[in-house]
């Protein structure tokens, strides 16, 4: 693991309420360096997504630690980790998660706002993502008048445009069909190199291997 | 977040126009019970508000317009002599009932006056006034029913004593009172010999007893000085100046009939059932947009912000709900003024309250929907 990891997790043990017997993380190690673009690849049920909840702090494992920074999240609020979410993490999510009310580029412009840009800033920068995200022309309609890649787009393009020092992408391309997910994929990956930003991307799709820099097994909980 | 707000509210229509149904019912019901109030306690004192006179010299024991005891008539006479009255005119105040040709009977209560002159403006020419005769008098147009009367000319009996429609007035009837006719003295003397209070015993002898006497006062004149001359020559009397004997009058009122908290409770029913309809909308909002929220909370939104956004919603909903309110309150307004010559119109200051109770509920409801988006595990979006 090199030194300064950005994100450094050690011995993660978590185990879902009220829902399963079973560990869902079973002592996983993961270093991430700034920059650096890490695929946890697994099957279904394997912990991917569970260990990026932890990752970024939405979820809290019951043994182990994870430090962003160099700062364990255990040993910060609810109130600074949502901060830290919001200033410092991306997030691309498997079905897009757009807010169906808003325009593509409101989308973009929510985060952008809350992170405290300026109403123009935000309007600029979102604008200026879509456009190297090649949607910009979509930028005024609503998510159901895009298609799944142009929706994907528009969620990288949220998870990017605040310069984020970590994106966290859930199964981006397992909601598109075969040519789109790769687009998605080569897209974030491209945009997140041009940002120098860390990428962990939880997923099953063998294809999304050779954009990454590393390739983290992720079985029964614990990574190899 | 604002604009998420605004287009969560216009989203959906048929819910918009039900949570605006729920807003504007509370409005027009806030506006419509503040309107009856006003115009029942302002209606008490019409008498009072619709004259010249400054000071009404009562006996001190008066308790408002309608509960007094008795004075002398010598009593006009001795303040008409004090420095400082310019004019000074007596009022009788008695009950008696009236009957229609067709056998109708109505409560009346008898103004008995001295109409050449008057301080009581009654909305009727003056000469109209001063050519009644005993057996005529006035009353309000809208007491036409009541009297089981066609219009001016219209006849009954009081204690076998005619009793004629002479001329109508307009907007001088109070809403609780029996129905008001303006006579002249020897009028009310006939058909009620004994005042109001009278039923008392120890009538003062003399002259017709009369129950207060209105007076005007020569300009410039000091109030204070002519009350305290007007007290000192007629004993156990009082001068009360017109704008306390109007919120002695609305006071007793007030207190007699519970209007005030009756009203107030029936307006926060409706206030509570309205924001029970807001709270359910936007609770069912808040769980259809579950998964949005969960959305908001995992990329770093604080709960404040969302927090921001319901009370956004809850304000826009109760700025669009007030309009239509107001409207319906306008047009139960002007169904009163056709049918009854009410007028419920609510003050500007109802307005505002209306306002704050459509502001105060919508926001109260969005809280306590909002409680349903903070708690949302923001994981919940990584589902699949």
């Amino acid at each position: 693991m090199p030194d300064g990891a950005l994100i450094e997790a050690r011995a993660l043990r978590y185990r879902y309420p009220r829902v399963a017997h079973e560990d869902a993380l079973r002592g996983a190690n993961l270093d991430v360096a700034a920059g650096e673009i890490v695929l946890l690849r697994g099957h279904s049920g394997s912990g991917k997504t569970t260990l990026l909840c932890v990752l970024s702090g939405l979820l809290t494992a019951q043994h182990g630690s994870v430090r962003i920074d160099g700062v364990d999240l255990a040993t910060i609020g609810t109130a600074e980790r949502t901060r830290l979410r919001l200033d410092r993490f991306g997030f691309v999510f498997q079905r897009f998660a757009l807010i169906a009310a808003l325009r593509a580029r409101e989308n973009v412009e929510l985060l952008l706002r809350a992170a405290g840009l300026s109403a123009q800033d935000a309007r600029l920068r979102a604008a200026a993502t879509l456009d190297a995200l090649g949607i910009g022309s979509r930028a005024d309609r609503l998510p159901a008048e895009l298609s799944g890649g142009e929706q994907q787009r528009v969620a990288i393009a949220r998870a990017l445009a605040k310069r984020p020092s970590i994106v966290f992408a859930d199964e981006p391309t397992s909601s598109l069909d075969s040519a789109s997910g790769m687009e998605a994929a080569r897209l974030l990956c491209a945009l997140a190199r041009d940002e120098n930003a860390a990428v962990v991307i939880a997923s099953h799709d063998d294809r999304i291997a050779p954009l990454v820099d590393r390739v983290v097994e992720v079985t029964d909980g614990r990574c190899s | 977040m604002r604009t998420l707000a605004i287009r969560y509210v216009l989203g959906d229509v048929p819910r918009l126009i039900a949570s605006l149904a729920g807003i504007a019912f509370v409005v027009a019901l806030v506006l419509v019970q503040a309107g009856i109030y006003s115009a029942f306690v302002g209606s008490t004192t019409l008498l009072i508000d619709e004259s010249d006179a400054e000071l009404w010299v009562a006996s001190r024991d008066m308790q408002y317009l309608e509960i007094t005891l008795p004075l002398a008539y010598d009593a006009v006479r001795k303040i008409r002599k004090i420095d400082g009255v310019a004019h000074a005119e007596p009022l009788a105040i008695r009950s008696a009932i009236r009957q229609s040709p067709s056998g109708r009977l109505d409560y009346v209560r008898v103004v008995g006056f001295e109409p050449a002159g008057s301080s009581l403006r009654l909305g009727v020419p003056p000469a109209a006034l001063a050519s009644m005769k005993i057996g005529d008098f006035a009353a309000d147009a809208a007491q036409l029913g009541a009297l089981d009367a066609s219009g001016i000319g219209a006849t009954g009996t009081i204690r076998n004593v005619k009793a004629r429609v002479a001329a109508l007035t307009h907007g001088t009837q109070p809403i609780v009172s029996p129905t008001f006719l303006y006579a002249t003295m020897d009028s009310a003397v006939a058909w009620s010999p004994l005042s109001l209070g009278e039923i008392m015993g120890g009538a003062p002898a003399g002259d017709s007893p009369i129950n207060y006497v209105l007076v005007r006062l020569r300009s410039p004149a000091d109030a204070p000085a002519v009350s305290a001359a007007i007290e000192h020559a007629v004993p156990g009397t009082r001068a009360f100046g017109r704008d306390e004997m109007a919120a002695i009058t609305r006071a007793f009122w007030v207190r007699r009939t519970n209007i005030g908290f009756l009203l107030a409770l029936g307006a926060i029913i409706g206030a509570l059932g309205g924001g029970v309809v807001v709270a359910q909308i936007l609770y069912i909002s808040v769980n259809e947009h579950l998964r949005e929220y969960a959305l908001l909370k995992a990329v770093g939104i604080p709960d404040r912000a969302l927090y921001g956004a319901i009370v956004w919603q809850a304000v826009a909903l109760a700025v669009l709900g007030y309009v239509p309110g107001v409207v319906v309150s306008l047009v139960v307004v002007a169904i009163a003024r056709a049918a009854r010559n009410l007028d419920l119109a609510a003050t500007p200051t109802d307005a505002l309250l209306a306002l704050g109770v459509a502001l105060l509920i919508c926001v109260v409801a969005g809280l306590l929907a909002v409680r349903r988006a903070v708690r949302v595990d923001p994981a919940l979006v990584f589902d699949a």
